[in-house]
């Protein structure tokens, strides 16, 4: 099932861009490393583990030589496990990590372009001049903020999950069994993990961004305690991305209650929005030609008084039509007393509920209409069938006549 | 054996100091468990704190993007974690094994014959009844 994206069309070009840059490329990069450092220790330990099982196996028998080379070999297994999941997962992160390198280098471009276009302030007669290559650019920059984000969460989701290793439990160790030490001591529990301090808040242009992808409301810019443990007052969360998470011990965790399955719970709405001019400078033209609105068409209501430009959405590189745009129930309007519509050659045909009349066709009135016109039951044997009782049109020549003619097997005799 | 193809970063975390690197060829159950608990203390453990100290560093650092974004990087990180804590199991796992070996070497290791050895003195390795017989 595919996640449902940000609404990243909300987004201007500088938005898209900040929020772009925010994406900490080197430490995704640093991600990537450390999953080829956990195949190669791993790798290598199971590497080590398999050379002392070969010796031991050649000098050792008995049962009690079989229970520790089972154990060995349970964790020979064991990390070879791991190995394979690390290595998988490596190439996870390298696709997420190569897609942010690569979107922000397709954005620096578009910026490159924008900049040529006007910039971020343009003049008047700019943004009017350059207003279809502006909301060109806007659109451009929002598919590749688009599709990055659809592949990290691919990326994401193909992950294989992490191979645990249970440890008998030894009770003539009361403190606990060995432990990886630091540095040479053998005090310290496994390697020691740094508490995350408090989130630096995002620069106000990354905020901004954030704010209008989350309805509105820029995330609180309430330092996290790190002792504290996850909060479960969902009620109690400010709306917006940064609220989302908290800081445990532990690391990084979803506030409880406040992700999953989470809708927008309102239309979204722009805090700051001028008639005629989107934000960032681009400009919507006075004569309604590029990026005119189409009052109506897709999500809801318009959105602080801008509409929504009428843009072709993308799904995994495909065009797709905007949400309640083509595809949907009948509008409203139209369901009432028919409607005229022009072909491209000039003529008319109208579109009616009944759709008894001669030259009227009737339009599906459900969300499905048109899948459910075409699942009617044909298979290979009756495509031409027709109703019964039905005179046929069409009527079959009459049935040749052959003559042999005379001395063919002695009629004629 | 010299472990000489071990990754170069490998090698860096843990340079042998003055030694040729660890090998296999022990003679005894002893010199094995000596060896692993050395492989382990040098080796394993110095590498990964140096995983343990990226982890670390990328953690704890926040994700300004979309929320499917931040969910999903989320969603690496977090799996990036349980595998270095799998590491960490692993090395328990390791230590155990070590310390069993030398426990057994110490008991009959003046005979020489560590077929003597009952299964009691290697109970400790068992795994837990949930992960079923041993195999």
């Amino acid at each position: 099932m595919a996640t449902p994206l940000s609404l990243y069309w909300l987004l201007s070009l500088p938005q898209v861009r900040a929020l772009a840059n925010a994406e900490d490329l080197a430490a995704l990069q640093d991600e990537v490393v450390a999953w080829r450092q956990v195949y190669e220790l791993a790798d290598g330990h199971r590497d080590t583990l398999m050379r002392y099982r070969n010796f031991l196996v050649l000098d050792w028998k008995g049962k009690a030589a079989g229970v520790f080379l089972a154990e060995m070999d349970r964790q020979i297994d064991s990390l070879k496990d791991a190995a394979e999941v690390a290595l998988a997962n490596e190439r996870q992160a390298s696709v997420a990590a190569y897609s942010l390198q690569d979107t922000q280098e397709r954005l620096a471009g578009l910026d490159r372009q924008w900049q040529a276009a006007g910039g971020d302030n343009p003049s008047p007669a700019t943004a009017v001049a350059a207003g279809p290559q502006r909301d060109q650019i806007t659109r451009l920059a929002q598919q590749a903020l688009e599709t990055h984000a659809q592949t990290v969460v691919d990326a994401s989701e193909k992950l294989l999950p992490a191979v645990r290793y249970q440890v008998p439990k030894d009770d003539r160790w009361a403190d606990g069994p060995p432990v990886v030490p630091r540095g040479g001591s053998n005090t310290g529990p496994g390697w020691p993990s740094r508490l995350p301090g408090v989130a630096p808040n995002p620069p106000a242009e990354v905020a901004e961004a954030l704010a209008v992808l989350a309805g509105g409301v820029a995330p609180a810019p309430t330092p996290v305690d790190a002792t504290l443990p996850i909060t479960s007052d969902p009620g109690a969360a400010p709306r917006g991305l940064g609220a989302w998470f908290v800081d445990t011990p532990a690391g990084r965790a979803l506030r409880y209650g406040a992700v999953i399955g989470l809708p927008l719970p309102e239309p979204p709405t722009r805090p700051t929005a001028v008639p005629g001019q989107r934000p960032g400078g681009a400009t919507v033209d006075p004569r309604g030609v590029a990026g005119s609105p189409l009052p109506g068409a897709g999500f809801g209501a318009p959105i602080g008084g801008v509409p929504r430009p009428q843009q072709p959405q993308t799904y995994k590189g495909m065009r797709v039509a905007p949400p309640g745009g083509l595809v949907g129930p009948r509008p409203a309007a139209a369901a009432g007393g028919g409607e005229v519509h022009t072909t491209a050659n000039g003529s008319t045909f109208t579109v009616s509920n009944n759709g008894n009349a001669a030259g009227v066709t009737k339009w599906p009135t459900t969300p499905v209409g048109w899948g459910k016109k075409l699942q009617r039951k044909r298979g290979p044997d009756d495509l031409w069938s027709v109703a019964e009782g039905v005179p046929p049109v069409i009527y079959p020549p009459p049935e040749p006549y052959h003559d042999p003619g005379p001395g063919v097997f002695g009629i004629d005799r | 054996m010299t472990d000489e193809l071990a990754p170069h970063w490998l090698q860096v975390a843990h340079p042998p100091a003055g030694e040729p690197g660890f090998t296999v060829h022990a003679p005894s159950l002893k010199e094995v468990a000596d060896g692993l608990r050395a492989d382990l203390d040098r080796h394993y453990a110095g590498a990964g704190q140096v995983i343990q100290d990226k982890v670390n560093q990328v953690v704890g650092a926040p994700v300004h993007a979309g929320w499917e974004v931040s969910l999903a990087r989320l969603r690496l990180r977090t799996q990036l974690a349980e595998c270095v804590a799998g590491l960490t199991e692993h090395a328990q796992a390791g230590y155990r094994l070590a310390r069993v070996a030398a426990e057994v070497s110490a008991r009959y290791g003046d005979t020489d014959v560590y077929a003597a050895a009952r299964v009691t003195d290697v109970a400790s390795l068992r795994p837990p009844v949930t992960n079923g017989p041993v195999q």
